[in-house]
């Protein structure tokens, strides 16, 4: 009996999960070339590959060393100009200048990187100008949220340039400590039309109706050549000062505003969305934007300004 | 618009060309003998006149011929009942109401399904009828039957994901499905999470589906009519059924009221015991401190009056809920002394629908139904935790209500001023209001109180339809249905407008095959924000805006029926049909909420959707049953989807193959089973990998949908045992889903199999073998 109702319970339980044959084309790897640089930065980007999506690649080795190519070689361009060949760092992974060659402001500038047995991929991006915090204010516990939660009003005024595309990345950080730079503020509340939604927190049981506080992006279609002015609410308990009881410094909590190009707004936008489509079977899945030629990824210039809150 | 201009004169010509002379006319309504219900769609013809009509949806006909001195025969035949049969003088006006009689009371001869109109006969095509008592025979899901799973066997209706009751009808999405409960639109037809849906069988009185061909008086969705009447209730005698499964228990009771038998009602309710079985153990589980379950219920009620001879009323309702709950409730001895905690949370969700019709009978040709309605559905999820101490308390409670209600009144008159014309015509307003979404908060504590009620921007939305069609006799040969319908909605100072014009044409060959063809457009105003497509509760309807505008249809169809023997009824038929202004994800978009920006989290395109369908239906004899076969094609095209190319609808099936049968063995077994065959579902599967910029591996998708999971077919059985008994009968079912325990796919993931150091896909299914049992009693 003890035996019937084993196979009887096995058999109820085969229809679960299993594994499944399926006929993926083949492809030719390509190259894949990973640099999101802040003006002034010096030039540093990772150069790796694809491979397909059933390949068993090397699960002994890390995936960075899986997937790096060590023998590419990146030619950085500056209005089409080489200015400088990067070159490879093992220690971690990138490829970087040894002519401290840094993004500067006016200028456009291309990667080209080959290597043996891929094809060559390219990748460009102009430096948006430069972003600037027009003004910052905060209100300590202007409001309380639905669960009862002290926030505080944080208002950034951007001054947009006029007769151009613009896009902003806006970030909210707690207070460095410790020698790190703080956190993302995981929860900022807003009713602004101009953000877009990339974190999606909007489910219907979430009453705070959250963005995510590292990842807050407007392109200008609405405030094109005028000031913009947004307004974010923050839990209190998340903007508190730090005060390093060696050096006795106080740390305070602090803004980013980055001007991005359009190739890094949609680089974000589908990089979150990806995520978000990652653990949801119902999801359509995402591809992440790249602006590469001939491969995959992201190679893109900002500018960056930054503000303490007080 | 050309069709509508060249036919309507034509309609009008016939109509005056017939008009003329001394007539006369014969108007009744034809019952079903035993229960006394109303049967619609009876055929009344008088067959030395080669002429005659239909019943209409409340079993009234009126048929108009010059006067004969000669005696003429009237005949009365509905499937599956006696012909009715009277010889009548057309002299004068004569009203005669007739009750027919089911053919199974009469030895030896077996008919489990009955129907209306023989199928090569009626001038709609696309459509079919599914008896009810069709519908209950076949093998259930444990045990529950259930319409909308009976509705997926039908040619050119997909099933979706495994065990989900959505329907997928010629390429079309659920949310373009318009459902009637008794003319109430229903707008979420799903129980537990899509594997049962609302309709509880014992209450229904028929089921008709339409895929296509859509007469103008039905409006508001783009790809099918699924058109549910609840049972009246027997005028004569007081009658009972129900049962009870592994997963529900289920009883209805249906009789006359009162001495005169002029009124009747019907009851029925049902509800699962999940929460009850699983009660005790829970609490032994959790030392007594958790109660949580969950059960959903239904209601169906009707009852109705005989004012008089020309006047009928008519009341119905249906209410149902699903309830999740969950209750802890612990002590903790904290700084603040002995301190009670409780946390109680829940989700409810549900529909409710409430109608009043009023017939009345203006003369012998003129019909009116005057119907007000209200129908509502409504998601709320709410938490709620306190703590309660001898120094404080504490109470935190949250809640999120969303949903949609209607409120409509509504006039449809039939007029039948010869056999040659039944003209249909109604006029309605619908008062719409969204609510797509709001938070309650209320925090209460020793020096806090505080309610907060934050909305999200309640929606008020106004229609007005209109219609007019005439089902036109041209020639005893030829026939076609030719009408419009008009909408007119208005949401957020837009007002949003179409005509839809609506043609059918049938041509008898011989008098048991005839050839059809057909064009409708259908216009859309409401969307569905849903995730998943499987009928969750979180699934919200929101109208059209400026930026999401109406979603459109235009489909042709043609086909041949044949009637063989009576027994049989087969057809083929094939359709186009264009889609515009459809709505899918965003890419990346997993979850929509009218209370975000919904409109930037869906891309705007269009959808085609072309095959054959072959279905065969007998409905006589001891062995009963369908098979139905579809090819077809359902595509997309979205401009930021895809590249901006044409990518294959998730629920496109080429080849789609389902057979049912009932035997009936003898009057004390019965059994029955079906089987489905479809081509795999469309997926997205990535074919490249890479690490990207924050050294996480990065999937690479190469063509939305590009990829098929495995074909899907599954057996399912069951066997019925009868015994009558003193106080009526008794049967128990054995039933088996997926008899061969095929591995479905559910979806598909990629992973990694560490045994073998390689990543894998792997396929999750749902439903191995389930065996069911059930009880069913009837008196």
């Amino acid at each position: 009996m003890k035996q019937i109702l084993l196979i009887v319970s096995l058999w109820l339980l085969a229809a679960c999960e299993k594994p499944v044959k399926i006929d993926i084309p083949k492809k030719d790897p390509s190259l894949v070339i990973n640099g999101l640089l802040v003006k002034d930065n010096l030039f540093a980007v990772r150069i790796g590959k694809s491979r397909g999506v059933l390949d068993p690649g090397n699960n002994q080795v890390s995936l960075a060393e899986q997937y790096t190519v060590k023998t590419a070689i990146p030619v950085i361009f500056e209005n089409n100009i080489a200015i400088d060949t990067l070159v490879y760092q093992p220690a971690n992974f990138m490829y970087k200048t040894i002519r401290n060659k840094r993004v500067r402001d006016g200028y456009n500038y291309t990667i080209r990187v080959n290597a043996s047995g891929f094809k060559t991929a390219e990748a460009n991006s102009g430096l948006p100008s430069q972003s600037i915090i027009a003004e910052l204010r905060r209100v300590k516990n202007s409001r309380t949220n639905a669960y009862g939660e002290q926030q505080d009003e944080i208002t950034i005024k951007l001054n947009d340039p006029a007769g151009e595309k613009n896009f902003y990345l806006v970030q909210v950080w707690s207070a460095a400590f410790g020698g790190q730079p703080g956190n993302k503020i995981y929860c900022v509340s807003t009713s602004d039309k101009d953000l877009e939604r990339i974190g999606d927190n909007a489910d219907p049981l979430s009453a705070d109706n959250c963005y995510d506080g590292g990842a807050l992006l407007m392109r200008d279609n609405n405030f094109n050549g005028v000031q913009k002015q947004l307004k974010l609410f923050v839990g209190s308990s998340e903007l508190t000062d730090y005060i390093d009881n060696g050096t006795h410094k106080t740390y305070r909590p602090y803004i980013k505003v980055f001007r991005i190009t359009e190739d890094e707004f949609k680089f974000i936008k589908s990089n979150n969305a990806y995520n978000n489509a990652g653990d949801n079977p119902f999801a359509e899945p995402v591809n992440i934007y790249s602006n590469v030629k001939n491969g995959y990824g992201i190679f893109a210039l900002s500018t960056m300004a930054v503000d303490t809150l007080r | 618009m050309k069709i509508v201009k060249s036919a309507l004169p034509i309609s009008f010509l016939f109509f005056f060309c017939t008009s003329f002379g001394q007539k006369f006319t014969v108007n009744g309504y034809v019952t079903d003998k035993k229960s006394g219900e109303r049967l619609l769609g009876a055929s009344v013809f008088f067959e030395t006149k080669n002429t005659g009509t239909t019943s209409n949806s409340f079993g009234f006909y009126s048929v108009t011929l010059p006067a004969e001195t000669d005696s003429l025969e009237l005949k009365v035949s509905y499937a599956g009942y006696i012909t009715f049969s009277q010889k009548i003088l057309l002299n004068r006006d004569i009203t005669l109401s007739m009750e027919l009689e089911l053919v199974k009371d009469l030895a030896g001869v077996t008919v489990t399904s009955v129907s209306k109109t023989a199928i090569q006969n009626r001038t709609q095509m696309s459509s079919i009828d599914l008896p009810v008592s069709t519908i209950k025979s076949l093998p259930a899901f444990l045990g529950e039957v259930d319409v909308m799973k009976a509705i997926q066997l039908l040619p050119g209706v997909q099933a979706g994901s495994e065990g989900s009751s959505g329907l997928y009808i010629r390429g079309g999405s659920p949310d373009q499905n318009l459902i009637l409960l008794d003319g109430v639109p229903v707008y979420n037809v799903s129980h537990l999470f899509g594997f049962f849906s609302v309709f509880n069988a014992d209450a229904l009185n028929s089921v008709e589906v339409m895929k296509g061909g859509f007469p103008a008086r039905y409006g508001g969705r783009l790809s099918s009519v699924i058109d549910i009447r609840m049972k009246e209730g027997n005028k004569k005698e007081f009658h009972g059924e129900g049962g009870a499964g592994i997963v529900a228990s289920r009883l209805m009771l249906e009789g006359p009221i009162g001495k005169k038998k002029n009124t009747s009602f019907m009851i029925s309710g049902r509800r699962t015991y999940i929460d009850l079985l699983a009660k005790p153990i829970i609490k032994s589980q959790t030392d007594g401190e958790v109660d949580a379950g969950y059960y959903f219920y239904d209601l169906n009620g009707k009852i109705n009056f005989n004012l008089g001879k020309k006047d009928h009323l008519y009341f119905s309702g249906y209410f149902g809920d699903d309830k999740f709950y969950a209750k802890d409730k612990y002590n903790n001895n904290g700084a603040n002394g002995n301190e009670v905690n409780t946390f109680n949370s829940g989700l409810k969700w549900g529909n409710a629908t409430a109608v009043g019709r009023w017939n009345h009978e203006f003369s012998r040709k003129l019909f009116g139904n005057l119907t007000f309605y209200f129908s509502r559905y409504n998601f709320d999820v709410f938490a709620e935790e306190k703590s309660e101490s001898p120094t404080s308390n504490e109470r935190y409670f949250l809640k999120y209500l969303s949903g949609i209600r209607d409120w409509s009144a509504r006039y449809d008159v039939d007029f039948l001023p010869n056999p040659n014309h039944f003209i249909k015509a109604g006029i309605s307003g619908i008062a719409h209001f969204y609510k797509p979404g709001a938070v309650q908060s209320k925090i209460k504590s020793d020096d806090f109180n505080e309610d907060t009620l934050i909305k999200y921007q309640f929606i008020n939305a106004k229609e007005l339809e209109a219609y007019i069609e005439d089902d036109i006799r041209i020639s005893p040969k030829l026939k076609t249905n030719i009408g419009i319908h008009f909408t007119g909605f208005s949401v957020s100072s837009k007002l949003f407008t179409s005509v839809q014009p609506r043609a059918s044409i049938r041509y008898l060959i011989t008098p048991d095959l005839s050839i059809k063809a057909s064009y409708v457009q259908m216009n859309q105003y409401v969307h569905l924000l849903t995730n998943s497509g499987i009928g969750l509760p979180t699934d919200l309807w929101v109208p059209v805006t400026t930026k999401i505008p109406p979603q459109i249809a235009h489909q042709f169809a043609t086909g041949v029926a044949y009637n063989y023997k009576n027994g049989y009824e087969i057809s083929v038929e094939g359709y186009y049909k264009s889609m515009k202004n459809v709505i899918e994800y965003a890419e990346g978009a997993s979850y929509l909420n009218a209370t975000s920006n919904w409109e930037d989290k869906v891309e705007i395109g269009k959808g085609w959707s072309y095959g054959a369908e072959f279905f065969v239906q007998k409905k006589k004899g001891k062995t009963t049953g369908m098979l139905g076969y579809t090819l077809s094609w359902t595509n997309r095209k979205f401009d930021n989807l895809n590249n901006g190319k044409l990518f294959p609808y998730k629920y496109d099936r080429r080849h789609d193959l389902k057979a049912a049968i009932v035997h009936k063995v003898s009057d004390r077994f019965e059994v029955s089973a079906d089987w489905v065959y479809g081509t795999g579902q469309a997926i997205t599967l990535p074919t490249e990998v890479y690490l990207g910029n924050d050294q996480q591996e990065v999937e690479v998708f190469d063509g939305r949908n590009g990829f098929r999971m495995k074909s899907y077919h599954r057996f399912d059985f069951s066997a019925k045992f009868t015994k009558k008994k003193k106080w009526g009968e008794r049967a128990w079912v054995i039933g088996v889903y997926n008899a061969y325990s095929r591995q479905n796919p559910f979806f598909i993931f990629r992973d990694y199999d560490y045994l073998n150091g390689k990543p894998v896909f792997k396929q999750v299914s749902l439903f191995p073998v389930i065996p069911s049992v059930s009880y069913q009693f009837k008196f």
